[in-house]
């Protein structure tokens, strides 16, 4: 395409058709597709934040919320308290956003958007210098704004917009929502509802929730008119801003619509049923309907376009651009957005999506590793998942898939899983890529985890492929004819009339031998073509055999079952599961603490909470010395404006443990970005890191009054009752998790559920124990 | 006893050598309890404070369970119930005889201390409930005035008679209590332990064997003395 595109501006140029803007177009064509196609020709390193950490980041939830409820002194006591209330929920819920990893700064995204920040406010550049803009790690095509001036725009937004004056009229429209502060209005307003106040009153439940939709609607066509109106201030051209009600619209989709084509994880020997594949996907949904849905928070696009265009209608463009940063740098972050969008379904375990981005994405970069190792990784997942039976955790339903997306959701949801079709092709896939890439530790773990999946799980044998290709006769793809012992050379053939089975099986091993294969013992379905290519390659048969032969230590191992641990933790606690991993060093992600009051309305008490979480990390520091343990503490909580390395490698630590802690315990999956978490390991001298956290619940207390009575019928109950009856309804989590992130294993789970309330020398005691249980190597009574 | 004794050294070494975290890894206090008790609870007249002293060491073993030995040491400076000697004394002087009487105790008891698993609690911090045994010894002088024969009501006269009771027994310990750490070294214990004694294996005195009601006097006394313990200690723990 791109060849072509060159051939018709150069027949252009040659047919007299020359002029400084073509040749500028030409110019600029070639060195933005010369720039995206280096940089991500071969590889791709996922955007990190840069530079210095902004204030946002490096200031306390609590702070931030005293210094604006400072500036509420002089309103009314109840208006005040309102205000004082969002302030609380709102700092601390965006702070929430800022520190879990997800957001980046300073990255070529976000300073990209800055840029474009800079044009759309060129004349109102007080409105500028208040507004933080950072790119939120997100698939969703999004972008919203805060009280404080904070702007998150997504990744999938960047991805799937097609120009920067829409990027800019996004940005406008959010730089309404916090000039007009529209979240505070929103949340009193709310409120009111809620409470049955002024013109809400007598309001049905349904009607309450109208309302408030009513009113953010009222919010958005506001952001639209005065976005508009700074928009076209600015110099950006409206020529193809409409496109962006597009974008919302088909938001739903993958950023491109292209056929799958099934040949893509097929090899030569190795080719899937027709049937198993959808040639006639389900077609996208073009149709301009008006729904105007009440219910919503944004009112119907097609409301939102017709508004939009009557407010452009009469716009001048003279002397306007889409671009005014640059096309080139628009292009490169939209391909860096889908690259990232690949990723983050990868990491959000959305594999059918991630496979599909990073197929697309492949058409134009052919020798991306970072787009095989991820459509690889996808397989391998959906390929462990099924042998566990937990494939509809991440399968997604391919009947209401709109797109030629849909053939991938149907060809995964085809595969039998139950017969290892997955597994082999996900094997057939990473084997390929082994031998491309064969000092490749991810490739390599993909490889293993599935040759152990084929020989634990679906008790399959080298002996159970074939070495042979098959003949050119379909192969038997029918379920019912798998348990048979009929062969596609006998298909072939087809002279087997007369002979007996023995007969037929003989006759089919001597050409076998003939021909210096081997003869599948069992299944002969298209799978057993699948390796054809690989099968007298010595790393694979030796891989293969090896595995085989470990397999009845793999029956064997008894890994920790995460899940159900921290589902029974008082169990744990109560039978003395110990440990001793003897362990030098670890580190600590984010450490957790939550303090909640069940009896009160605002039950998370969000003041109480950071400064435990604050304290917690301290106390981990002071019993770690104590057990005599190297612990580093990676907090948010204590972050400085230097730290950038620190909260990058948070963000790849956090995404780590939600990645483990979201894969079922039975299911035996590497982590997918293996290798950035092996350089964090390496950068802090431990294998072992550890995710723990406390939980301080107050509840309503029962059996009070019962304690009571029994004490005063039976006073020498007294001495019993009297400590129950003071810490009743006090309770305790604390739980701890080590990883291993060289072996991707759990080595330790420790969840203890105290009946007490939190105190320090509780606190103490406990953490002090499992500090010095991964620390010694003699197990405690 | 030679036997009692290697059993001990062996358990102790055992314990010693478990990898058990106590509170911050230390797992041995030591500790001084005081205990204050109302003399009308045994039937004294006498001045506050009547006051008990008991040191203590202890060692958690688990993270449930410590075991500990304690001495405990009690003095007491009082007067008889003149009701003993003659009902018509005790109506004539009242309860401010002027018959003295001074009280010795000597206290050891081993014990174990099963901590709250349930709470949260963990040796040495925290709820705990008490089981032990105690050998104890005490010894009262006191003055007793004995009526000189052929008096009468009217005309009585007496002569006081220096006496000396002594006990050896043994018997069960058991309690509840709980040990706050306070700055991560200070252990305080505040508690209450009820001690039932075996009958007396060895009670020697010097009364003569008829004057029965002197016997029980002193060792209901005794008993009364033991039976409940509140106490409010302060500890150090050690390492």
């Amino acid at each position: 395409m791109k060849t072509f595109t060159i051939c018709i501006l150069f027949a252009a140029l040659i047919n007299n058709y020359f002029n400084m803007r073509i040749f500028t177009l030409f110019i600029a064509f070639l060195l933005c597709s010369r720039t995206i196609s280096a940089q991500f020709e071969t590889d791709y390193k996922p955007v990190v934040s840069r530079g210095n950490l902004p204030a946002d980041f490096v200031t306390l939830s609590s702070q931030k919320y005293e210094a604006e409820k400072d500036s509420l002194k002089s309103e009314k006591r109840s208006e005040r308290k309102k205000k004082e209330k969002f302030l609380l929920e709102s700092n601390f819920g965006i702070d929430e956003v800022l520190l879990s990893g997800r957001v980046l700064f300073n990255d070529p995204l976000a300073e990209y958007v800055n840029k474009v920040a800079d044009k759309v406010f060129a004349n109102d550049p007080a409105t500028r210098g208040k507004l933080r803009i950072y790119i939120l790690k997100s698939t969703a095509v999004n972008a919203f704004a805060t009280n404080q001036g904070i702007v998150f725009v997504t990744v999938g937004m960047l991805a799937q917009l097609e120009n920067e004056a829409q990027l800019a009229f996004i940005l406008a429209h959010e730089a309404v929502h916090y000039k007009e502060k529209h979240a505070m209005q929103k949340f009193l307003e709310g409120d009111k509802i809620e409470s049955r106040k002024g013109v809400y009153k007598n309001l049905s439940q349904n009607e309450q929730y109208l309302s408030k939709s009513a009113f953010s609607q009222q919010q958005e066509k506001e952001a639209d008119e005065k976005g508009l109106q700074i928009f076209l201030t600015s110099n950006y051209s409206t020529a193809h801003l409409m496109g962006v009600y597009d974008v919302l619209k088909y938001s739903y989709l993958p950023f491109d619509d292209v056929t799958f084509d099934k040949s893509f994880l097929e090899n030569s020997t190795f080719k899937f049923p027709d049937e198993y594949y959808k040639k006639a996907t389900l077609p996208i949904d073009v149709r301009e309907i008006d729904d105007d849905d009440k219910r919503s928070t944004h009112p119907s696009i097609t409301y939102r376009r017709e508004k939009t265009q009557s407010g452009i209608a009469n716009a001048n463009n003279t002397g306007k651009q889409d671009y005014l940063v640059s096309e080139a740098d628009f292009n490169t972050i939209r391909e860096t957005a889908r690259f990232e969008m690949c990723r983050l379904y990868k990491v959000k375990h959305r594999y059918e999506s991630a496979m599909y981005s990073s197929y697309l994405l492949l058409k134009q970069h052919p020798n991306n590793l970072f787009l095989k190792k991820t459509i690889a990784y996808s397989l391998t997942a959906m390929a462990q998942y099924s042998d566990k039976y937990d494939f509809k955790d991440v399968h997604y339903n391919s009947d209401s898939i709109e797109g030629k997306s849909q053939a991938v959701f149907y060809l995964m949801f085809k595969l039998d899983s139950a017969r290892g079709d997955l597994p082999v092709t996900a094997l057939a896939y990473v084997a390929k890529l082994k031998k491309e890439y064969p000092n490749d530790d991810e490739i390599d773990g993909m490889y293993k985890s599935l040759l152990k999946s084929l020989v634990v799980t679906h008790n399959m044998h080298y002996a159970d492929f074939s070495t042979l290709a098959p003949s050119s006769k379909p192969e038997v793809n029918d379920i019912t004819a798998v348990d048979t012992v009929t062969t596609t050379e006998q298909e072939d053939t087809d002279d087997g009339h007369g002979k007996s089975k023995y007969d037929k099986l003989r006759e089919q091993a001597n050409k076998v031998k003939k021909e210096g294969g081997i003869l599948p013992t069992t299944n002969t379905r298209f799978t057993t073509y699948a390796f054809v290519e690989f099968m007298n390659e010595p790393w694979f048969k030796q891989d293969f055999l090896e595995a085989e032969k470990n397999k009845d230590d793999e029956e064997d191992d008894n890994r920790l079952n995460a899940e159900n641990v921290l589902n029974n933790g008082r169990y744990y606690w109560t039978k003395k599961k110990q440990f001793a991993l003897g362990v030098n060093k670890v580190v600590v992600v984010d450490p957790y603490y939550a303090r909640i009051d069940a009896r009160k309305k605002d039950q998370y008490k969000f003041l109480q909470s950071e400064s435990g979480q604050v304290d917690f990390a301290e106390r981990l520091k002071l019993n770690a010395k104590k057990a005599k343990l190297d612990l580093e503490v990676l907090s948010t909580k204590d972050l400085s404006a230097s730290e950038t390395d620190k909260i990058n490698d948070l963000a790849i630590m956090q995404e780590y443990i939600s990645d483990r802690l979201g894969i079922p315990s039975d299911v035996d999956l590497p982590y997918c970005e293996h290798e950035r978490v092996k350089a964090i390991a390496a950068k802090y001298g431990s294998d072992y890191f550890i995710y723990t956290g406390a939980i301080s619940l107050t509840e309503k207390s029962r059996g009070k009054a019962g304690l009571i009575v029994l004490s005063i019928l039976v006073p020498p109950t007294m001495v019993i009752n009297i400590p129950n009856l003071v810490s009743a309804g006090q309770y305790t989590l604390y739980f701890t998790l080590v990883y291993d992130v060289k072996t991707d294993e759990v080595k330790m789970v420790s969840s203890r559920e105290l009946n007490n309330s939190t105190n320090p020398v509780l606190l103490n005691s406990h953490m002090y124990d499992v500090l010095h249980q991964v620390k010694t190597t003699t197990k405690a009574k | 006893m030679k036997k009692l004794i290697s059993v001990l050294l062996v358990l102790v070494t055992v314990v010693a050598k478990a990898d058990v975290p106590g509170y911050q890894g230390l797992r041995f206090s030591a500790k001084y309890d005081c205990g204050i008790m109302h003399p009308a609870i045994v039937g004294r007249p006498g001045k506050l404070p009547m006051l008990y002293h008991n040191g203590s060491i202890d060692y958690a073993i688990s993270r449930k369970f410590s075991i500990g030995i304690s001495y405990g040491f009690m003095h007491y400076n009082s007067h008889i119930d003149t009701k003993l000697a003659s009902k018509y004394l005790y109506d004539f002087y009242g309860s401010s005889s002027e018959f003295s009487s001074k009280y010795l105790q000597h206290t050891v008891s081993v014990y174990l201390k099963d901590f709250v698993r349930r709470r949260g609690f963990m040796a040495p911090n925290g709820l705990y409930y008490k089981y032990g045994l105690f050998y104890q010894y005490a010894r009262n002088n006191y003055e007793y005035p004995v009526t000189v024969a052929g008096s009468n009501f009217n005309n009585e006269t007496y002569k006081v008679e220096a006496r000396k009771a002594t006990v050896h027994t043994m018997g069960l310990v058991l309690g509840v209590g709980r040990n706050f750490v306070v700055a991560n070294r200070i252990l305080i214990d505040f508690g209450l332990d009820v001690n039932v004694s075996f009958p007396p294996f060895s009670f020697i005195d010097q009364l003569s064997e008829t004057v029965d009601v002197e016997r029980k006097y002193n060792y209901r006394e005794y008993l009364c003395r033991n039976l409940l313990q509140l106490h409010l200690g302060i500890g150090l723990l050690a390492f």
